[in-house]
């Protein structure tokens, strides 16, 4: 790993405006005052000030460079102009900034304007490229509209068979929108939400809504409290992770893990909502959910329930709410004393108490394993060694707990791949300096299983 | 140089410049300030090279780069030691890794699939910081770290990002 200041800065910026939105101001205005400060117009001299304005706009309209026309296969095309494919695909060039290509079967109508460029997806699917710092780009289609904040997607409208006028319909919907994003990341406004879809991912909307999981933004609004400010809403599907006393940790199917706190009642002297509590202690850590939520200054929970587990009342994670009262013994998580319910961050976990500095080995039966392949949980039958690195007071704290384990290197997720829920293993582990579980070493066998 | 003109300038080059600003080391307030001198100076020139000439930008940028000089003397309270050296050594990097496509697309482009690839404890603390501006402290808080750690930590995420970048725009033998 090379360091050099340089970059350091360089990669420091970009992420301020790539994650925290940091946008270049616009100064143009403020440049142009200042280079020209504005004068008293007499009155006689209005017209001719007016007509010289006229000429000037007029100039620049003639002999300033023209923005592109739309481009069909290199060809100049109209707004509004309906493009149609059947066995071959087009290419179609907005603004200069915008490369769409229409894929076999599909149909869409140019709209938009300069800057803003935008098409209606009325059939098929499309894969855009933009260079999103020339203009704006959204594909609209009959479910939602789909806008760049990245640079790579597909669009596609499924439709069912059998139903192949559904577009024409009364209705007017398809069944599903399909979106892939291949760079950066797309925003898609689907029944009234705001959804962002990351490279990598791809979502679905309409359809099979069961297996659909909206995910949350990132962004929060500060000191914004209440559904009625809520930025964005959904039903998340996932696994949960990790629970606190009123918080749950929800890996999604998109393998986003976000924490929930339940809604909140009673204003300034209330508390969090008893019936979401109550949903939370219900369910168990590799559970399989169905959560719904909402975004304003915080990430919160509306209502939590089970699709797949073994959950029973979870009475083992009650807990005081005293401040400075030791955890109890198979309490699998819970959050700081003094932490402000914060739900921006996503991983706020402390240890099994006693189990702090754990390295050793241990057996189990995997419970889920994280969408993404870079982890799994186990449910810890025993604490078979402890190596001379260990450091935790209580190992025996962890047996009948379920953590979560991470892969850390190449072979821990070729290996994480090989895993099957229900499966009895041993695997030697250690804590992090981040308090996370992960993989120490892989025994001969386990290496073995992956070719290694 | 007349007022389409320079708006014309400014809309051009100022993402670029207000970046360029930034990556010296200036604030947002400063970085903001600094991008209108910088047009100003340009508007009162008379050497501006033409639009379609490659030179346009980093005559600006030449102009910003003393810009931003001259208000470092000023203000002792830097939080780099800036000088001549200094600034020409980070523009040579601007120049040949960042600016290396032109414009640096590909560079940002590399940065988003490189952040793809990272830990998922990696990508929380950078989330932390980045995406919800949390405080070094409430970082260290939360992560159970001293706010020393959570510093070499992102130093650390961020150098093996640079290292992605490279690697990705074709650049492993620089630096």
């Amino acid at each position: 790993m090379k360091l050099n200041p340089n970059r350091d800065r360089l990669v420091d910026q970009l992420l301020r405006e790539v994650l925290g939105n940091e946008t270049p101001p616009d100064v143009a205005d403020r440049v142009l005052r200042k280079a020209y400060p504005r004068r008293k117009v007499i009155f006689w001299a209005a017209p001719a000030a007016a007509a010289a304005v006229l000429l000037i706009v007029g100039a620049w309209l003639a002999f300033s460079p023209r923005y592109p026309l739309p481009l069909l296969d290199g060809k100049p095309i109209e707004r509004e102009a309906v493009v149609s494919t059947h066995e071959k695909a087009r290419d179609l060039i907005l603004g200069g900034y915008a490369h769409v290509a229409l894929q076999p079967e599909a149909s869409i109508r140019i709209k938009g304007s300069q800057k803003d460029e935008r098409i209606a997806l009325e059939k098929g699917k499309v894969t855009c490229r933009v260079n999103r710092e020339q203009g704006r780009f959204t594909v609209e289609t009959t479910l939602g509209n789909v806008w760049v904040t990245g640079t790579e997607f597909s669009v596609e409208l499924i439709d069912k068979k059998g139903e192949e006028e559904m577009i024409g319909n009364k209705a007017g919907r398809a069944l599903a929108l399909a979106i892939i994003v291949t760079a950066g990341t797309v925003q898609v406004d689907y029944e009234g939400s705001r959804y962002a879809i990351s490279a990598g991912q791809s979502q679905v909307f309409g359809g099979e809504r069961k297996e659909v999981s909206q995910d949350p933004p990132k962004k929060r609004t500060p000191g914004k409290d209440g559904e009625k400010n809520a930025i964005a809403k959904g039903t998340v599907i996932g696994t949960v992770v990790a629970k606190g006393d009123s918080s749950i940790t929800i890996r999604s199917l998109n393998g986003n893990k976000d924490e929930y706190i339940p809604e909140w009642e009673g204003g300034n002297t209330g508390g969090p909502k008893k019936s979401v509590v109550r949903q939370i202690k219900a369910v168990k850590v590799g559970d399989k959910v169905r959560a719904q939520w909402y975004v304003n200054d915080h990430l919160r929970l509306k209502s939590v329930e089970r699709i797949e587990g073994e959950s029973k009342e979870d009475g083992a994670t009650e807990k005081s709410r005293e401040e400075g009262k030791k955890e109890e013994k198979g309490a699998v998580t819970k959050k700081d004393a003094d932490d402000d319910d914060n739900g921006d961050d996503d991983d706020d976990e402390k240890p099994i108490a006693g189990t702090e500095g754990f390295s050793g080995k241990v057996s189990g039966t995997v419970q889920s394993k994280d969408e993404n392949g870079d982890s799994f949980t186990l449910k810890v039958k025993d604490i078979l060694k402890t190596w001379k690195g260990n450091k935790a007071k209580n190992p025996k704290a962890m047996v009948g707990e379920t953590i979560e384990i991470e892969g850390i290197n190449e072979n821990h997720l070729l290996w994480i791949k090989t895993l099957k829920e229900g499966d009895a293993i041993e695997i030697e582990i250690r804590y992090n300096e981040e308090n996370d579980f992960q993989i120490l070493e892989l025994s001969e066998s386990q290496r073995k299983t992956i070719g290694k | 140089m007349d007022r389409e003109t320079l708006g014309a300038l400014v809309r051009a080059h100022q993402s670029e410049l207000y970046r360029f600003l930034r990556y010296l080391g200036a604030n947002q307030v400063v970085a903001e300030d600094l991008l209108q001198e910088t047009f100003l100076a340009a508007f009162k020139s008379n050497n501006v090279p033409p639009e379609e000439s490659t030179q346009q930008a980093a005559w600006l940028r030449g102009i910003s780069r003393n810009i931003f000089l001259q208000h470092c003397r000023h203000e002792k309270r830097s939080r780099v030691h800036v000088n001549t050296d200094y600034v020409d050594q980070a523009e040579s990097l601007w120049i040949s890794e960042f600016l290396r496509d032109g414009d640096g697309f590909d560079y940002v482009e590399a940065l988003r699939a490189c952040l793809e690839r990272l830990q998922p404890n990696q990508r929380k603390v950078v989330d932390q910081k980045y995406t919800h501006g949390l405080s070094r402290d409430e970082m260290a808080r939360k992560n159970g770290m001293s706010a020393d750690g959570i510093k070499s930590l992102l130093r650390r995420i961020r150098a093996a990002l640079g290292d992605c970048i490279s690697r990705r725009i074709g650049l492993e033998e620089i630096g």
